[in-house]
């Protein structure tokens, strides 16, 4: 028998463990409660076939409102069925559930209808995902309402699930979005793996790794991202606390290999220097050996991140980072509010390739505002930086097409700017969107522009990531937005 | 006139006793250019039509002799020699981890040949005696670099790749379209119309 049940559900990366539920499981260990962590969202992949899976993908993505066939519907409800006996085998009083983004919200909706039937357990919810808009409310207010659920935590879970496991049921954050964000990051606990076969994950290419969190927001306010709307303030932990972390995951899990979770690892540039240096003392001082670590980074101008941060980073591990290109056109880029040019870009592929660093572009198409010319621009940039491909600088492009996502800064822009979209309706990753004021950027010309960026990558030496879930994505967008958008079409 | 399909830049570096190194670049066997390295440094490039796939680049030191090297108290004082420093194909230059599938065969004929010297220097970048440097390539030299790597990794075992389904972004490097990612590109083309 256990206190409480931690469990997370799809939509979530494989690749290594979900942070969330681990921190949860410290959490409770501070209150002397007994846990266990259900990762259901990896038992989903395990037990379903590639057919099944690919299908679940497509049905996690909220905004494609995607139907499964009547035997999936089925066989997904029995292993759900499945999963809510493993959990009830053991007996919670508290059942918590991470509800990662928007996109875990169909899995957790499912799970939720086959839980409240089979327990008298406390049920918490918690995450980003529970911010979501649904029925016209919250994703955690339309489930409260409807008694699916007795609680649920806005904001950061150290302020508040300790309090709710011990029988606390209100103050910022319980059953309210009046959440208040830490200021000192030091104080949140050691994340406790101990409940994950790591073995079971889909590896970093570098082995098998954990997830970290270094710092929590943003330094940027890149128009079609939801970071700012979550954080509002830009909060980072100490090098000296990190490379504690560091320490201990790597002698405790016997692993090299680690992935920070952050919006950006270099957002405080003097953060991101201080643990670097850290990292470079504890291995002079044969404390560890080199890590490898990855993470989202943001290009600055040459002037701010020198030579010398990209060879202390490299020394200290650096070793694979996703970068947000978004596009290839300077001005476009600039309207997204990223800050950077094509030629900080070469200045910083200079420094990786220099000393080694891999990088993930991540870039998407068809930007409300974007226009030939910029797609054009975009096209150009895979020529002028193909050298770096060819020499594995650049060691994979993940490119998407455009998302207005609920209370952006583009979003607010959609609405004022009297685009055709629907701000209430329920929805994720909203590509269903039409601008009059660019009448030529229909969604097929958005996925006709993705398509050339992959052709023109591919022509050019880049390996593509991800392409085939954003194939089948893009395929399921457009007979979507045919049949029941075709205006948009 | 077709234009020619390759450009290949080599940079050198020269050092000279009594004259200085003379180089005769082939590629393929075909002689393309003699020359004299008289700098410090200094840059060979040449345009060449290959078809694509295997190749080999050779340069040939030759027209040295023993009275090219000076020797004072049974070590080399000064001498005749030069150093490979880059070799760029179609504007990419070679990294080490191709450069280091060089060889040198050196023709020890006329020479003092110093005892344990081999007759193979495998490599080596540095050109000493009279012989042969050869440097295997193919081309297109964009997909022979990349390959390159990709067999370099899988001997080192330097990178694990899980064999999902859908390998998330972070968990590949490298990747190639498959058949079925053409096939969807196909549908959606059609659905476009």
């Amino acid at each position: 028998m256990i206190d409480v049940a931690i469990v997370s559900l799809p939509r979530l990366d494989l690749t290594r463990p979900a942070i969330a539920p681990a921190i949860l499981s410290s959490l409770a260990d501070k209150v002397n409660l007994k846990s266990k962590i259900f990762d259901f969202a990896l038992a989903t992949y395990d037990r379903s076939t590639k057919q099944e899976w690919q299908q679940y993908e497509l049905l996690w993505q909220i905004d494609l409102n995607y139907e499964l066939e009547e035997t999936l519907k089925q066989k997904l409800d029995s292993l759900f069925e499945e999963f809510v006996d493993e959990l009830i085998e053991h007996n919670p009083s508290q059942i918590a559930i991470s509800v990662f983004s928007h996109n875990s919200l169909v899995a957790t909706e499912l799970f939720l209808q086959k839980l409240r039937l089979k327990t008298q357990a406390k049920i918490i919810i918690g995450g980003q995902g529970i911010q979501s808009k649904y029925n016209s409310k919250t994703f955690a207010e339309d489930l409260h309402d409807r008694g699916m659920i007795d609680f649920y935590l806005s904001g950061e879970a150290e302020t508040t699930f300790a309090k709710v496991l011990n029988g606390e049921t209100t103050g910022p954050g319980i059953n309210n979005f009046g959440w208040k964000q830490l200021d000192n990051l030091d104080e949140t606990p050691l994340p406790n793996y101990k409940d994950y076969d790591l073995d079971r994950y889909h590896h970093l290419t570098s082995g098998k790794s954990l997830w970290i969190n270094a710092s929590r927001g943003c330094v940027r306010r890149c128009d079609f991202c939801d970071i700012g709307r979550l954080w509002k303030k830009f909060r980072f932990r100490s090098g000296h606390s990190l490379y504690k972390e560091i320490k201990t995951h790597m002698i405790d899990h016997k692993i090299k290999s680690f992935n920070f979770a952050d919006a950006l690892i270099n957002g405080s540039l003097k953060a991101f220097t201080d643990m670097n240096r850290e990292i470079l003392k504890g291995i002079e001082k044969h404390e560890i050996s080199r890590p490898l670590y990855g993470g989202h980074f943001i290009v600055r101008p040459s002037h701010q991140m020198t030579e010398i941060h990209y060879k202390e980073a490299a020394m200290a591990g650096m070793d694979l980072i996703s970068v947000g290109i978004e596009t290839g056109s300077d001005e476009l880029r600039f309207r997204m509010n990223k800050k950077f040019t094509n030629d900080d870009l070469e200045h910083h592929l200079e420094m990786c390739y220099r000393y080694g660093v891999k990088n993930l572009f991540l870039m998407f198409s068809g930007h409300p505002t974007e226009t030939l010319d910029d797609h054009r621009k975009t096209l150009e940039m895979f020529k002028r930086f193909r050298k770096y491909a060819v020499y594995g600088t650049i060691s994979g492009l993940e490119c998407g097409s455009a998302a207005i996502i609920h209370d952006t800064p583009l979003a607010h822009w959609a609405v004022e700017n009297k685009l055709n979209y629907d701000p209430n309706a329920i929805h994720g990753d909203n590509r269903l969107w039409y601008n009059p004021n660019n009448p030529t950027l229909t969604v097929k010309e958005r996925v006709r522009r993705q398509l050339e960026l992959y052709e023109t990558a591919i022509e050019n030496n880049w390996p593509i990531n991800h392409v085939s879930a954003n194939l089948r994505y893009m395929k399921a967008l457009l007979k979507r937005a045919k049949s029941q958008v075709p205006q948009y079409f | 006139m077709a234009m020619p399909n390759s450009q290949i830049e080599i940079k050198f570096r020269s050092w000279r006793y009594r004259k200085w190194p003379m180089v005769k670049i082939h590629v393929d066997g075909d002689l393309i250019e003699e020359k004299i390295l008289d700098q410090d440094e200094s840059i060979l490039s040449f345009p060449i039509d290959l078809i694509d796939g295997e190749h080999l680049l050779e340069i040939e030191h030759f027209g040295k002799s023993s009275r090219d090297t000076k020797i004072k108290d049974g070590v080399i004082d000064r001498d005749t020699k030069f150093l490979i420093d880059t070799v760029t194909i179609n504007g990419l230059q070679l990294p080490f981890s191709l450069m280091r599938y060089c060889k040198f065969k050196a023709d020890w004929q006329g020479f003092d040949r110093p005892p344990g010297m081999p007759d193979v220097f495998k490599q080596s970048c540095v050109i000493g005696p009279n012989g042969t440097w050869e440097l295997p390539f193919a081309t297109p030299i964009e997909e022979w670099i990349i390959d390159q790597r990709r067999i370099d990794r899988a001997k080192t075992n330097s990178t694990v790749t899980f064999e999902s389904y859908e390998p998330s972004p972070h968990s590949t490097i490298d990747y190639k379209l498959s058949d079925q990612d053409k096939n969807l590109i196909k549908e959606i083309k059609e659905l476009i119309g």
